[in-house]
């Protein structure tokens, strides 16, 4: 595993030397060999100094990780944070490659849509506690001059594993379920999920599209 | 047993909502004659009009939360505080004195803590999930206007289940 | 503190009241094409719908009191918890953990009736206020929803200067 410090940090010898310190137990914990770690010296809100790790795997995609001093000085805190931010990883992974699947499938959907469909495909980053720092691709869909992004919002998410919002005039909630599948929580009570097909699908689409 | 307290906050957040989208619609439809100098969309770019729609949509979220959260805790209180454990007032200086002091108490027990403990009808989970979400009320009231994450994706729907399931297994409501 | 934590809600506030507005005047005027099947003032009369939307604007100003009263609060708790009368972690188990436990004591500390007056350099008649203002999201929080009328009529606006005007007699914010 390739480790390295961001310039700023180089240029702080006391905080390259706390980093470089943890190196060893970084590879040793996280073992994957592929990927590329960097740390990096930033600040919190009250300018408190402290230390991120940025892990980017190619399978897996980006997750960070936090350290103070006095939590990278302990190395039972250290293994659990790198623990973490290895599931971290993988389920970032693994949600990353259903966005891809989920995007193929609404390119599929909307072809059934009576105008032109432009797609463009770009990156947004999250930023979520379990996982730090991520990256994810969100689909813009343009049609008759309106325009709606799919757009993941979180993989933490209460009482599901994922979520994606339809975002136009409005925004729609998309839940996703590992053992499930895709599911549509309109904001009203009572709490009902609707599984996503591609009727609801394109109803609540061409809501956000034209807002109703 | 009471109804649900919670169900009026869901009410207003719709109406709220929906009053969002429909000037959403406006601005993006350029709908004429509904935007007028008074309101703050007035002379606005149909991108800063939307941006501004997105955010209040957003902090109305937060703010619902916050308040289904500040009155699910307030309806626990008030259940604990007529608990049969407590004997009615009776006269008697010494009695009410005591009872008085114990009632005090009970604002001070925290909510997460022991509150949530203190009704093991409830499921693990649920009390689970009710923890979350006033971890969630504590991020909104502070920490993310530090810019910190928030400690897990909730909705305002999701607050409201959870803390209705909470009220009617902990028997504080009918179903 | 740079900044007001407050004001972020009264800028969400205000964005959130014109949307009511807006819709209010799209249902007076009867402005074409504005609502649709999918918004809940769809098919309802315009005295409905005006009802609808009085009651949303009064739950969104008590909700905004909440809101602004949450914030406060948390300001002031972390503000003590960062006092220089305790010191920072040094990673001593002991010390660490003794100043753990004041920390959380801070947390149960009773908002109007110890925290306030943790802060003497604040005017009295502004604690007074402030008072009120904790009063009144207490009725939010559960005396509304019994029909009791609210303890006193506040305003968001009064209220956010208020608030504010007691974070910075505090010393908590940089006015």
């Amino acid at each position: 595993m390739k480790i390295q410090q961001s310039a700023s940090l180089q240029e702080n010898g006391q905080w390259s030397a706390l980093a470089a310190r943890k190196d060893r137990l970084l590879e040793n914990e996280l073992d994957l060999p592929t990927a590329e770690g960097t740390w990096e010296l930033t600040q919190d809100y009250y300018k408190n100094p402290f230390l991120r790790l940025h892990v980017r795997d190619p399978l897996h995609g980006r997750s960070t990780c936090d350290f103070s001093p006095g939590e990278l000085a302990n190395d039972t805190i250290v293994t659990t944070r790198l623990h973490q931010l290895k599931d971290a990883l993988v389920r970032v992974g693994k949600w990353r490659q259903e966005l891809e699947r989920f995007y193929a499938q609404v390119r599929q959907w909307l072809t059934k849509f009576p105008h032109p469909i432009e797609y463009t495909e770009d990156s947004i980053t999250l930023n979520e506690v379990a996982s730090g720092l991520y990256d994810v691709p969100r689909l813009i869909v343009e049609t008759d001059g309106y325009k709606m992004r799919v757009e993941p919002t979180a993989i933490w998410v209460m009482g599901a594993d994922g979520e994606v919002q339809l975002k136009g005039i409005g925004s729609m909630i998309l839940r996703y379920f590992e053992n499930g599948g895709w599911y549509y929580l309109p904001i009203q009570i009572p709490y009902t999920l609707h599984e996503l097909t591609e009727e609801l699908f394109l109803d609540v689409a061409e809501e956000c599209l034209y807002g109703g | 047993m009471a109804g649900n307290p919670l169900d009026e906050v869901m009410e207003w957040f719709q109406t709220a909502r929906d009053a969002i989208r429909v000037t959403e619609r406006i601005v993006t439809q350029k709908i004429p004659r509904a935007i007028i100098r008074k309101h703050r969309f007035h002379g606005q770019s149909e991108a800063a009009c939307c941006e501004l729609l997105t955010s209040s949509l957003d902090k109305l979220t937060h703010h619902v939360i916050l308040g289904l959260t500040a009155i699910f805790e307030r309806t626990l209180r008030d259940h604990l505080r007529k608990s049969p454990v407590l004997m009615a007032p009776t006269g008697d200086p010494h009695l009410d004195g005591v009872r008085s002091e114990i009632l005090k108490d009970i604002e001070f027990w925290n909510l997460s803590a022991r509150v949530v403990e203190l009704f093991p009808s409830v499921d693990g989970n649920v009390r689970g999930l009710v923890r979350q979400i006033i971890e969630y009320r504590n991020w909104v009231a502070h920490g993310h206007s530090l810019g910190t994450s928030a400690p897990l994706k909730l909705e305002a729907i999701d607050a409201h289940r959870n803390l209705t399931t909470f009220l009617v297994q902990a028997g504080v409501i009918s179903p | 503190m740079a900044g007001n934590p407050l004001d972020e809600v009264m800028d969400w506030f205000q964005t959130a009241r014109d949307t009511i507005r807006v819709t209010e005047r799209i249902v007076n005027q009867k402005i074409p094409k504005a609502i649709t099947r999918k918004h809940r003032f769809h098919g309802q009369s315009a005295p409905a719908c005006q009802a609808l939307l009085d009651s949303c604007l009064d739950k969104l100003t008590q909700h905004v009191i909440l809101g602004l009263t949450a914030i406060f609060e948390r300001t002031l708790r972390e503000h003590l918890s960062k006092s220089p009368l305790l010191a920072f972690p040094v990673g001593d188990p002991h010390q660490d953990a003794f100043r753990n436990e004041i920390l959380k004591d801070i947390e149960f500390w009773n908002l109007s009736a110890r925290v306030l007056d943790v802060f003497p350099n604040v005017d009295r008649n502004v604690r007074g206020l402030v008072r009120q203002i904790i009063e009144y999201r207490n009725w939010v929080a559960h005396g509304h929803s019994l029909g009791t009328p609210a303890p006193s009529n506040l305003d968001p606006f009064d209220s956010h200067r208020n608030l504010t005007t007691f974070l910075v007699q505090a010393g908590v914010m940089i006015p």
